[in-house]
């Protein structure tokens, strides 16, 4: 239902998910691992599966094989420590900050009700 | 106590996989956790196709108990392309009755060891000269164990290196001449 509605809407609502592919955890702690997004999920399994509820178009990125895009979108992370993630969010290709993303995207969702 | 070391292949990749993400049965742990490891195990195939060797798991008899996961320097984003470095990413007992046992030394020691005589395809045949680590775990989330990660590996002969380079700006990073 949700994701019909983003069509009709032609709007692009993205997650970009910025891991290392050596460690697990940083791939958790970059779907939330409680610190993303509290109020959707406590343990970050329940996250992942929401966005794509909402047909929200979730790429993941194993920083050790896009150096590139690290370069260009995820500076601040630190490449010696492999907990270390970084998320994007975009609406319509515009990145925005975690919270506009949300509240947008809830925006539009209470539209559609 | 005897450990055995052993390098990965895709022989005993399950055995590093599993000392770091819960058993799939385990309900109180996130599925992204677990595919996490689905992710790591994949990556470690094709690192494993790309640099030769990425990891060494300690055994006591015949179970694994610990890890050393290490890279070159060039598969990290955002340093310059340092050659023939190797970084560790990862020391790890799961098991605190197995801690503070010396198996992580061993694991330390057993990768010097190696590298001072193995050439790596990752460097184009030839060996290592260099082995640093940056300060895994310290700068987030736990920043206690800073005093515990130098210690641990300054006793293993790495010394503290702010010539490298180190793009978080935060310091504490060791090397260790081959």
């Amino acid at each position: 239902m949700f994701k019909d509605s983003w069509q009709m809407r032609d709007l692009e609502a993205k997650v970009e998910v910025f891991y290392f592919g050596c460690c697990p955890w940083s791939y958790f702690f970059g779907y939330g691992g409680g610190f993303l997004d509290k109020a959707w999920t406590k343990t970050g399994g329940d996250y992942k599966a929401e966005l794509e509820r909402l047909g929200v178009e979730v790429v993941e990125y194993n920083m050790l094989e896009h150096q590139a895009l690290v370069e260009k979108h995820a500076r601040s992370i630190d490449p010696f420590n492999p907990f270390s993630n970084y998320v994007r969010f975009l609406i319509d290709d515009q990145e925005i900050s975690k919270e506009q993303f949300f509240e947008k995207i809830r925006q539009l969702s209470e539209e559609v009700h | 106590m005897e450990v055995k070391i052993q390098d990965v292949t895709n022989r005993n990749l399950g055995d590093l996989t599993g000392l770091c993400t819960p058993a799939w049965e385990d309900e109180s742990h996130a599925q992204t956790l677990k595919e996490g490891g689905l992710r790591k195990r994949d990556w470690i195939t094709r690192a494993i196709q790309m640099f030769g060797i990425c990891a060494k798991v300690a055994y006591l008899r015949g179970k694994p108990i610990g890890f050393i996961e290490f890279y070159p320097a060039h598969a990290f984003p955002l340093l310059p392309k340092l050659d023939k470095t190797v970084i560790i990413t990862c020391v790890f007992i799961p098991s605190k009755s197995l801690q503070g046992q010396g198996i992580g030394s061993e694991l330390v020691q057993s990768l010097i060891n190696d590298l001072r005589d193995r050439a790596l395809p990752a460097f184009s045949g030839e060996k290592a000269e260099q082995i640093a680590i940056g300060s895994w775990g310290c700068h987030v989330g736990f920043p206690e164990s800073l005093p515990r990660f130098q210690k641990f590996f300054l006793a293993n002969g790495f010394k503290e290196d702010p010539t490298f380079p180190d793009p978080t700006g935060k310091g504490g990073i060791l090397t260790f001449e081959l």
